[in-house]
């Protein structure tokens, strides 16, 4: 009886955990809030949000250096591993201002509505910084009145940043990953290494339940999701596929869909085409942002502070941004010079046809006296 | 007395004239009128056409091939009774002006009309057809109706057991409609120039839009309402046409057969001349401008009615005073009461 009790409590508890769950998603944002939108500025070709540190990184070399002194006469090193370092003609270094990336933590499904929270003391979370290379970096939590992940980016590719909360509820612990993809790259520094956009890492020791996007076999550095393309995301578990689970796309426009991995972990999820603009609006580094989430229960005994639970229930969260569609500003282009050359051709069809009917002028006499 | 008066004033007026401010204030309201929270309605027998931002309403072609965008069990559901509503509203709309919506409200219409103005003032000769193309073109129309009722049905149901269209086709005749890519043109909105690369088929058809629009422009400069020729709401709109209460009537055995009303139609409708023997002469092609009742010298061989009242008739005095006592060439070439061959006659003559 009372096994047949605590089984309706776990039960009641597994339902509702997930209703929360399910409810309040918590994923990475390159978005800043309103009130933090004048002091952050965007940076590279996916245009992240970052901040300038007003710390010059290193020493400066003479203590005579004019403002803006630091900007003038830099050449690229392209021969340097990872960010190229910037010197100065003559040989000397030169010192710029380092730039802070920021992330937001966020919380609900809707894009656009996703509360930005803060995380306590209580809450026991980590955040996990992992760089192109696979070593991972440092990573803080900025608790101002609100709150974000800052970090520096010096090494040119992706870096994943991930964000591991956990919460035991009842015989379950819950583990909500949010994951953010960072494409660090910028055509100042040249394309070298473009094509390293293309491997995917994955932690599998540090991170369980994963999610990757797929890379598309012509990728480079200068790809971009666009509105309307299609993505395959594949979700893995302990290194492995894992079929069967839900996962909801969701964009800033509202749109949502929901897939289920095949037997690959696979889902093919094509993006609505949901940017529409006049063509004088039109704006092809408009950014949107996307999120998807994923959710996971495995039977697993695993020790949590102290006690055992039976269950894991994963909530995986992925965001990035999305473009409008280049097929929407390529066609109007292609309308303009349809039109034109049927207009062109018109205005010539009439000209040969009106110039082929032109008859000689030729008088005909009659002989009246004949009649 | 004064009814007479009034009849005599409105007998001897500048129809022409009147028309033309019609035109203004009419392509102003289907263009504008939205910017100015008007709103006439989704069935209009026009083409004010939704894709202008500006527009006030719908033209009925673009809701029918909605409607009809559905499987047969729907059409023949309750939820079909949309379709009669819908061509109810049309009809109830078109009962008044008949035709006349073609010559008096259509944007479309009123555009073709000053273009051709453009032309005149740029001293272009213009060209008609012969009466073997006129009476093969003019059926295109009845084909591209036919097309647009069956197309969309074809998107949903099978025809013969033969596979359905690709619902890029959904409403074809939008997208082939000059309407679409120009109207939203005046509303400095150039977003309809564009080729949809979303599949095939729209590539094909938006493609098509954007050529006959480049012919619309190109043919309305060189022939005088050269899109109306081809307008399936003018077939649309003939259907109906007999139990219209605005009607143009000719009384055959006052008619001299000389020939004015056919040379000054803009269409260049013969029967209106030829025909003697029909009481009710709007044609398919008709537009109602009534040019034709204003070039009739003959008493009251041209009327226009609304039921049963005369409210413009062919007179000799109208006719004198709006073309005036002459037999100047330069005069009457003007008014496009003679013809190139006829002028070419009378120089030689003289």
């Amino acid at each position: 009886m009372i096994k047949i009790i605590q089984n309706i409590v776990v039960f009641i508890f597994l339902f509702f955990g997930f209703q929360i769950n399910a409810q309040d998603a918590i994923w990475l944002s390159n978005t800043p809030p309103v009130s933090m939108e004048k002091k952050v500025k965007t940076s590279g070709m996916h245009r992240l949000s970052a901040i300038d540190s007003k710390k010059l990184r290193g020493k400066p070399d003479n203590g005579n250096k004019k403002k803006g002194d630091q900007y003038k006469k830099i050449k690229t090193d392209s021969t340097q591993k990872g960010r190229p370092q910037t010197t100065v003609k003559g040989g000397k270094k030169s010192y710029r201002p380092s730039t802070k990336y920021l992330q937001w933590i966020r919380k609900g499904n809707s894009i656009q509505n996703a509360q930005y929270i803060c995380l306590d003391d209580k809450t026991d979370y980590e955040l996990t910084l992992m760089s192109p290379e696979g070593n991972k970096e440092k990573i803080e939590i900025v608790t101002d009145s609100i709150c974000y992940a800052k970090f520096e980016l010096n090494e040119e590719g992706y870096y994943n940043t991930y964000l591991t909360i956990k919460k035991a509820v009842g015989d379950t612990l819950y583990v909500n990953i949010a994951k953010a993809e960072l494409l660090n790259h910028s055509c100042r520094n040249g394309h070298h290494k473009r094509l390293e956009a293309r491997p995917v890492r994955t932690y599998p020791k540090i991170i369980d339940f994963e999610m990757i996007r797929s890379r598309n076999p012509h990728e480079d550095y200068h790809y971009f999701t666009s509105s309307g393309s299609e993505e395959v995301f594949k979700v893995i578990y302990d290194g492995k596929p894992r079929s069967g689970v839900k996962v909801t796309l969701n964009t800033e426009k509202g749109w949502s869909k929901t897939f289920v991995t095949d037997e690959n972990g696979e889902i093919n999820a094509q993006f609505i085409q949901d940017y529409f603009s006049k063509w004088q609006e039109l704006n092809n580094r408009e950014i949107y942002y996307y999120m998807l989430k994923a959710d996971y229960t495995t039977k697993k005994d695993i020790h949590y502070k102290g006690k055992d639970y039976s269950y894991v229930h994963y909530t995986l969260t992925m965001s990035d941004g999305y473009r409008p569609a280049r097929t929407m500003y390529a066609s109007m282009v292609w309308g303009l010079i349809v039109f034109l050359i049927a207009l062109i051709a018109s205005v010539a069809g009439i000209f040969i046809y009106k110039e082929r009917r032109k008859r000689p002028y030729k008088e005909i006499k009659f002989n009246e006296s004949n009649n | 007395m004064q009814k007479f008066k009034i009849k005599k004033y409105i007998d001897n007026s500048n129809v022409s004239r009147f028309r033309f401010w019609i035109q203004l204030v009419s392509f102003f309201i289907f263009v504008y009128g939205g910017y100015f929270f008007i709103e006439i309605g989704s069935r209009l027998p026009v083409f004010s056409c939704p894709y202008a931002s500006g527009s006030p309403g719908g033209c009925y072609l673009i809701g029918v091939q909605h409607e009809l965008n559905s499987t047969w069990s729907t059409i023949f559901s309750p939820r079909g009774i949309s379709i009669l509503k819908s061509l109810g509203i049309f009809f109830i709309f078109f009962i008044f002006l008949n035709k006349a919506w073609c010559g008096y409200v259509c944007p479309l219409g009123t555009l073709q009309d000053w273009i051709t103005k453009l032309r005149k003032f740029m001293g272009f000769s213009f060209v008609r057809y012969d009466e073997m193309s006129f009476k093969k073109l003019k059926k295109i129309k009845y084909l591209i109706l036919v097309l647009l009722i069956l197309i969309p049905l074809a998107i949903n149901n099978s025809f013969f057991g033969l596979p359905v269209l690709p619902h890029g086709m959904h409403t074809p005749f939008c997208q082939i409609c000059p309407a679409r890519i120009i109207l939203p043109l005046f509303n400095g909105d150039m977003s309809q120039i564009f080729v949809d690369f979303t599949d095939t088929t729209t590539i094909i058809m938006t493609s098509l839009g954007l050529m006959v629009a480049a012919i619309f422009l190109v043919g309305s400069f060189v022939k005088k309402r050269f899109f109306c020729f081809f307008c399936p709401m003018s077939a649309l709109q003939f259907l109906f046409s007999k139990i219209a209460i605005l009607r143009l009537i000719k009384d055959g055995d006052k008619c001299t057969r000389c020939g004015n009303c056919s040379r000054v139609c803009d269409v260049g409708i013969t029967e209106i001349a030829d025909d003697v023997l029909s009481k009710n002469i709007v044609k398919d092609d008709c537009m109602m401008c009534f040019k034709c009742v204003e070039a009739c010298p003959e008493e009251g061989a041209l009327k226009v009615k609304v039921v049963n009242f005369d409210i413009f008739s062919a007179t000799e005095e109208g006719f004198f005073k709006r073309y005036g006592e002459t037999d100047d060439p330069e005069h009457l070439k003007k008014h496009g009461l003679l013809n190139s061959n006829e002028e070419s006659k009378k120089e030689n003559n003289d």
